[in-house]
């Protein structure tokens, strides 16, 4: 990002030559470019399905606000990786007895989360876990600030979070070895693994590398609020009420919600960061658990408040069922312990009247497009 | 910066030409482009590197202590919970009064050592320069909302109704009030002055100057060091009592940090 800004800081003073090496580079590229098509329109020979295509995010316009999404350097993005990742996403096999998939907790049409639930429930029905799912959108921009996977960030990158809940006897209660048994079993994986990875010799690794792909392809930013924001588009936009929310989400001297879950500049609405917002008098380790530092007790990572209709009850342990009861909170109930974030130390007082608008703005920040996507169903 | 282009004006443009650019044509990065820069200089050019540090009274600044171990000048005990800032353009001078400015921004989180060096990609040419300086945030020119994406994913903006552009510092902890414990949150940016009719939105950024003479004829580095209690007493005292959190809306506030804040850097 810097290097982008540094970039375009030199164009000031070099544009002229710049622009003339752009286009002899572009000119450079576009050969390249047709090399590619030639060999991708070869017709496969024997089982060597050829190079998987590279696949285009869809990204919203103002999102070139938070710079492009992060993909690792051993598990590009293709049209082939995603679809074989949609597929497993959906697959029951993953799970014991082949009871759920990841979609039985993360549901595409609520916004890929489990709602109505406060913790989730395994495989067998009966399991309880500890903690309330998470809705999955803008992931491939977590790595972008350092963050983690998971509430407490015990997961370093999308394909190590999607190792676990397979095995994880609160979640899906099943062994690796079984389900790599099961899917080469399976009469066509064997052919979608060769498609995207050009091997039938199916592995976790790139069980988890294909789901992580399609991951990285859910990306939510077409709400109301997104079209405010976003001065050259021309939906419907928000509401007066909505607007004077935002200015309380914003304001350090009202809500001052914007510190830890972003503005106008960071369509996100979050920084991924882990932080104590004040829960808890005796909060739960958090990301403790994983950095063992005790300044690290009871913060957890400060989710997007994107699609919050689509995902009661809410934080990490789904205490609260509805956002009027969240914004309560925030202003008549923060717990002080040791490590509470500052944002936090300090009373925020708002009306009724303003308490009321600020849920709306949050509730303007739903994207319909993105639960009702088809690309993101089975 | 120079007044050639205002970014407002292209730089949304050039965004979307030059992601087309990068994703055209991923296996040549932007090489050639840096090696176009030094097309026209003969003089021989050195890599900085420019290391940030924080301290209080000398001694380097613990951050999270469960102590208040700083005392400001009112006397109110204190410690540090957050300090995160942003500096740009720095400048070298010569004595003739001509000048090399390396463009670009430095973002520093005190608590991330990957932040602590500051390895610009413009090169200095060799030279006796008189002193350095730089911009403490962003000038009028550069403050543009919305413009660098590693600020904005930081939450790193400045509020639309505050004037926009981004913070320059958040410096946060907290500090004894007859007994109790309270939060300051000492964030800087665009000083807006709703006391006045129309309302006025003032730049807040200021001058750093390291009054220090460098001859440079080789790669070189230098440390700028950020003495944190001199925010709060030279020439004016800040009293936490009646700027704590928060003070981002207080234009009296804004201002003071404005006063206080060339004397806050030294050079290492
Ligand atoms: C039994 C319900 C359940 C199942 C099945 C499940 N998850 Fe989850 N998922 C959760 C819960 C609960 C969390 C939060 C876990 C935590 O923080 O400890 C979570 C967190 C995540 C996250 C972290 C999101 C973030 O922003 O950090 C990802 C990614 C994810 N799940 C993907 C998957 C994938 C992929 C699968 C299938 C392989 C899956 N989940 C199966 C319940 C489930
Ligand atoms: C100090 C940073 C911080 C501030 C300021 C803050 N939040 Fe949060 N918010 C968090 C964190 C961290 C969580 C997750 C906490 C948990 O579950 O342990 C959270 C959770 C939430 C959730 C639940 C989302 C979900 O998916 O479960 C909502 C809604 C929310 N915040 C709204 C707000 C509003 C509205 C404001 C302003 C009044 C605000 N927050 C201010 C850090 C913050």
């Amino acid at each position: 990002m810097d290097r982008l800004y540094l970039l375009l800081n030199k164009m000031k003073y070099y544009f002229k030559i710049i622009f003339i090496t752009v286009i002899a580079l572009l000119g450079a590229c576009r050969e390249d470019d047709n090399s590619d098509l030639i060999i991708e329109r070869e017709e496969p020979h024997n089982n060597d399905p050829g190079e998987p295509t590279p696949y285009t995010f869809q990204v919203p316009a103002h999102f070139s606000r938070i710079g492009a999404p992060f993909v690792p350097q051993d598990n590009p993005t293709t049209v082939e990786g995603v679809a074989l990742g949609k597929k497993l996403f959906f697959e029951r096999k993953l799970s014991r007895n082949n009871q759920i998939s990841c979609a039985s907790c993360h549901k595409p049409e609520a916004s890929f989360n489990d709602p109505g639930k406060a913790v989730s429930i395994g495989a067998d029905g009966t399991t309880q876990g500890i903690r309330n799912a998470m809705p999955l959108f803008n992931l491939a921009w977590t790595k972008i600030t350092n963050s983690d996977f998971n509430w407490h960030g015990n997961a370093e990158s999308l394909e190590e979070q999607a190792l676990e809940p397979v095995v994880n006897p609160l979640e899906m209660q099943e062994s690796w070895p079984n389900v790599v048994n099961k899917l080469k079993a399976d009469p066509d994986y064997p052919r979608l693994f060769n498609e995207a990875f050009g091997t039938v010799d199916i592995d976790s690794h790139l069980v988890v590398k294909a789901i992580a792909q399609f991951e990285r392809t859910l990306i939510s930013g077409e709400s109301r609020y997104d079209n405010y924001i976003n001065n050259q588009s021309n939906g419907p936009t928000l509401t007066a009420q909505e607007i004077r929310g935002l200015q309380l989400f914003i304001n350090e001297d009202k809500g001052d919600c914007a510190h830890c879950h972003g503005d106008q500049s960071n369509p996100l609405m979050t920084d991924f960061q882990f932080r104590n917002n004040g829960l808890d008098a005796n909060p739960d380790s958090g990301l403790a658990a994983v950095t063992k530092n005790p300044n690290d007790i009871g913060k957890f990572k400060t989710p997007s408040v994107r699609n919050l209709v689509f995902t009661a009850p809410y934080m990490h342990d789904g205490r609260f069922t509805t956002l009027e009861e969240v914004v309560d909170f925030y202003i008549d109930d923060i717990q002080e312990s040791p490590t509470l974030d500052g944002f936090m130390r300090k009373k925020r007082e708002l009306t009724s009247q303003e308490r009321a608008d600020l849920v709306a703005f949050l509730k303007s920040m739903t994207d319909s497009s993105f639960t009702r996507n088809p690309a993101f169903r089975p | 910066m120079k007044n050639l282009f205002n970014p407002k004006y292209y730089i949304l443009p050039l965004i979307a030409f030059s992601s087309l650019f990068f994703t055209a044509c991923e296996e040549e990065d932007d090489e050639p482009l840096i090696e176009t820069r030094i097309v026209e200089e003969s003089v021989p050019r050195y890599q900085a590197s420019i290391n940030f540090k924080e301290k209080v009274n000398g001694n380097d600044l613990q951050m999270n202590t469960n102590n208040k171990p700083y005392t400001n000048a009112a006397g109110q005990s204190f410690n540090v919970t957050r300090l995160r800032y942003l500096i740009s353009d720095i400048k070298f001078q010569k004595a003739d009064g001509s000048s090399f400015t390396i463009q670009g921004y430095h973002f520093v989180d005190a608590t991330d050592p990957a932040d602590d060096t500051y390895m610009p990609d413009a090169k200095v040419p060799a030279g006796d320069y008189e002193k350095i300086s730089f911009t403490f945030g962003f000038d009028r020119e550069d403050n543009v909302s919305n413009a660098y994406p590693a600020l904005n994913i930081a939450n790193w903006a400045w509020p639309g109704m505050l004037g926009g552009g981004y913070h320059f510092m958040q410096l946060e902890g907290d500090y004894d009030s007859l007994g109790t414990s309270k939060f300051f949150a000492t964030h800087m940016g665009t000083a807006r002055n709703n006391t006045v009719s129309p309302t006025t939105y003032e730049a807040n950024h200021f001058e750093a100057v390291l009054d220090t003479a460098i001859s440079i004829d080789g790669d070189f580095s230098f440390s700028i060091v950020m003495n944190v209690e001199q925010w709060y007493e030279d020439p004016y005292q800040w009293d936490f009592n009646v700027y704590n959190a928060p003070i981002m809306p207080v234009y009296d506030a804004q201002r003071k940090l404005f006063i206080n804040g060339p004397s806050v850097f030294t050079f290492e």
